[in-house]
């Protein structure tokens, strides 16, 4: 993934030479896609939307909500940091990223998506999880995983179909509270706002200590009354990544979980009123397994839409 | 015979009594205070009970909580355990719309409620509701005991003004608001005070060494300093409730912050540094009460919500401008 490291005027040069390349074939390829991403970080910390290609009718939305562009974090972002996860999409020309970017200073985890149709952004799909004093949020614990990058063996890769599927046993084993549906491979990691919550052996709560495929044995997850508007824009057969935008519902009804050992215990605030996540979810798949997730989630009204869906 | 007219005309006014908590007053279905508050009742009773058909709802009834289209018996219709201690209700018989703001118990924790109902033909056609899931800010509401006595009073005849120009007045507060430079135009009378998630943000001095101690402050004291520049838009206004017997109107509004006012100056010269610096929208549910045209007690609920987001009874463009809607 050397052009991550481009120098900006480099990417831009690139891009020109790209966007000749795009007139003529219609056909955006890996860089290309991640061209457009670099390119609208740097538009995004020079408050510019005008640098951009963007279409004449581009949809926008932040945190599930319609802005024009040069709205929201446009205004305050000043800076990119380091962090980027890269995922991209040749097949429907889209293009995600994992990364931090910082408000008048303050860090924000960002999970950017776009369109590009004809050469030009038509669609803006972005995450920004703010946080002010939650201890849980941790920007600055996010780095870069070797695994995001490696490519897969002709092998290990499955097809666009059985990869979402896999995703979406992932939510659909939360929502029915077992292990039976999701393929875990051994030790799967998952990192939440910056938290290692599975896998992680310094977790403070026993349940981050659990691999992923471990915690949904437990049948924990119970008090996720509805796991909603599963959209799974981005598949990235190269590297096995799958991008997926959901909400999680926690309708309250549920204040006490029996797990499967027999242990009790009692569903803590918010999730015992009516609560949901807008969560934007990253899968690596290898070999049919779930590997790595890694996720941007922030709270918002409890029955929200992503603005996508009708 | 004059017994037996008596007990007969007792039986017509129980009978009468009873039609008008069903919203039968008579023939103009006009639903009256007292009819108005039976509906914000029996639906909170409704709500706890989490049964919508104890609810007296019409088929094609629409429902939001905070902001979100929902169907009824989900939110709230789940959680909801008792009532709070807390209530004020605002009748608009005119408009068949009835406000509340009170206190609940979720799972036995407490909340602020704001409610907005619409009758059609005895029946409620709109349901709108706004919840604070704050236990500390529904204690404090709790702790007053009871609302500010002037939301009580009835407006001598003579006093009143008509619904536009209460309205106009209300709207008068947000414009007054977005932007403020000091330079406005500031609608309140002296001894006016603002009630937010059950604290006095008014006249409150909090002494904690702060530059400027704005809750310190008067209302109209307040608005002459333009403090309040960095809330950079109040849109998607809307006033939806009002009460002219009482001069009261109950709106909904929400407060955006770009988040890309680091500092304020203030009339005075002095430049005070602004903590709001992401972009920042509250929700709010805000009453006024009106006296002789100017504004003289608020009482407010607000929760921060995603950026730019819109109340669901707008549309796009009404939701994104700062024009005000008046029901």
């Amino acid at each position: 993934m050397k052009y991550k490291k481009l120098p900006a005027f480099i990417t831009g040069c690139l891009l020109i030479t790209l966007s000749g390349f795009r007139n003529n074939q219609s056909v955006c390829d890996r860089a290309c896609l991640t061209g457009y991403l670099d390119q609208y970080l740097e538009a995004l910390i020079a408050h510019d939307p005008s640098r951009l290609p963007l279409a004449e009718n581009v949809l926008y939305t932040e945190n599930g909500q319609t802005l024009e562009p040069g709205d929201g974090i446009w205004g305050p972002a000043n800076a990119v940091r380091d962090y980027k996860v890269y995922f991209i999409d040749t097949t429907n020309s889209e293009a995600g990223i994992f990364c931090v970017v910082e408000e008048n200073g303050h860090p924000e985890i960002v999970s950017l998506r776009l369109k590009i149709q004809n050469n030009n952004i038509t669609e803006i799909e972005k995450i920004v999880a703010r946080s002010v004093s939650d201890n849980w949020y941790k920007p600055d614990s996010l780095v870069e995983k070797p695994i995001f990058t490696e490519v897969l063996r002709p092998e290990e890769r499955r097809s666009r179909e059985e990869m979402i599927a896999i995703a979406n046993s992932y939510f659909e084993g939360l929502e029915q509270s077992t292990d039976a549906l999701t393929p875990f491979a051994p030790n799967c990691t998952r990192v939440e706002n910056g938290n290692i919550t599975a896998n992680n052996p310094h977790g403070e709560s026993p349940i981050h200590r659990m691999s992923a495929g471990d915690q949904f044995t437990t049948g924990f997850s119970t008090f996720i009354t509805s796991i909603r508007e599963r959209r799974f824009p981005i598949v990235d057969e190269k590297l096995g990544l799958v991008y997926a935008v959901i909400f999680f519902d926690h309708a309250g009804t549920v204040t006490e979980v029996t797990m499967k050992n027999g242990i009790t215990f009692k569903v803590p605030p918010p999730y015992d009123t009516p609560y949901t996540f807008l969560i934007g979810e990253l899968f690596k798949i290898k070999s049919g397994k779930i590997h790595q997730i890694e996720a941007v989630l922030l709270d918002v009204p409890y029955g929200m839409h992503s603005g996508w869906v009708n | 015979m004059k017994v037996k007219f008596l007990i007969l005309l007792s039986g017509v006014s129980t009978l009468v009594i009873a039609c008008n908590h069903a919203g039968e007053t008579s023939t103009n279905n006009l639903c009256d205070r007292g009819c108005l508050e039976y509906f914000v009742n029996t639906y909170i009773d409704a709500v706890i009970a989490h049964n919508p058909k104890q609810a007296q709802l019409a088929a094609d009834v629409n429902f939001t909580e905070n902001g979100q289209r929902l169907e009824p018996g989900d939110g709230l219709w789940n959680t909801a355990s008792s009532w709070g201690t807390y209530k004020l209700y605002i009748a608009d018989p005119q408009a068949g719309q009835v406000g509340f703001i009170g206190t609940i118990r979720e799972n036995g924790v407490p909340a602020i409620m704001a409610l907005r109902l619409k009758l059609v033909n005895k029946q409620i056609r709109e349901i709108e509701t706004f919840i604070v899931r704050s236990d500390s800010a529904a204690k404090m509401l709790e702790q007053i005991g009871s609302p500010h006595p002037v939301f009580l009073e009835v407006t001598v005849p003579e006093k009143r003004i008509s619904r536009d120009s209460l309205m106009r007045t209300a709207n008068m507060y947000f414009t007054a608001l977005e932007r403020n430079n000091g330079k406005g135009i500031y609608p309140f009378t002296d001894n006016c005070n603002r009630l937010e998630n059950g604290k006095q943000t008014t006249n409150n001095p909090t002494n904690d060494g702060r530059p400027v101690d704005i809750d310190g402050m008067g209302c109209k004291e307040q608005f002459e300093t333009g403090f309040f520049n960095f809330v950079t838009r109040i849109r998607d206004r809307r006033f939806v409730v009002v009460d002219e017997e009482r001069s009261m109107v109950f709106a909904f509004a929400f407060f955006d912050h770009a988040g890309n006012i680091p500092e304020v100056t203030l009339t005075s010269g002095m430049k005070i540094p602004i903590g709001v610096k992401r972009p920042w929208t509250w929700e709010i549910a805000e009453l006024f009460k009106i006296e002789n045209g100017l504004i003289r007690q608020i009482e407010a609920l607000y929760q921060e919500v995603p950026y730019g987001m819109g109340s669901g009874w707008s549309t796009r463009e009404q939701a994104i401008s700062n024009i005000p809607i008046y029901y």
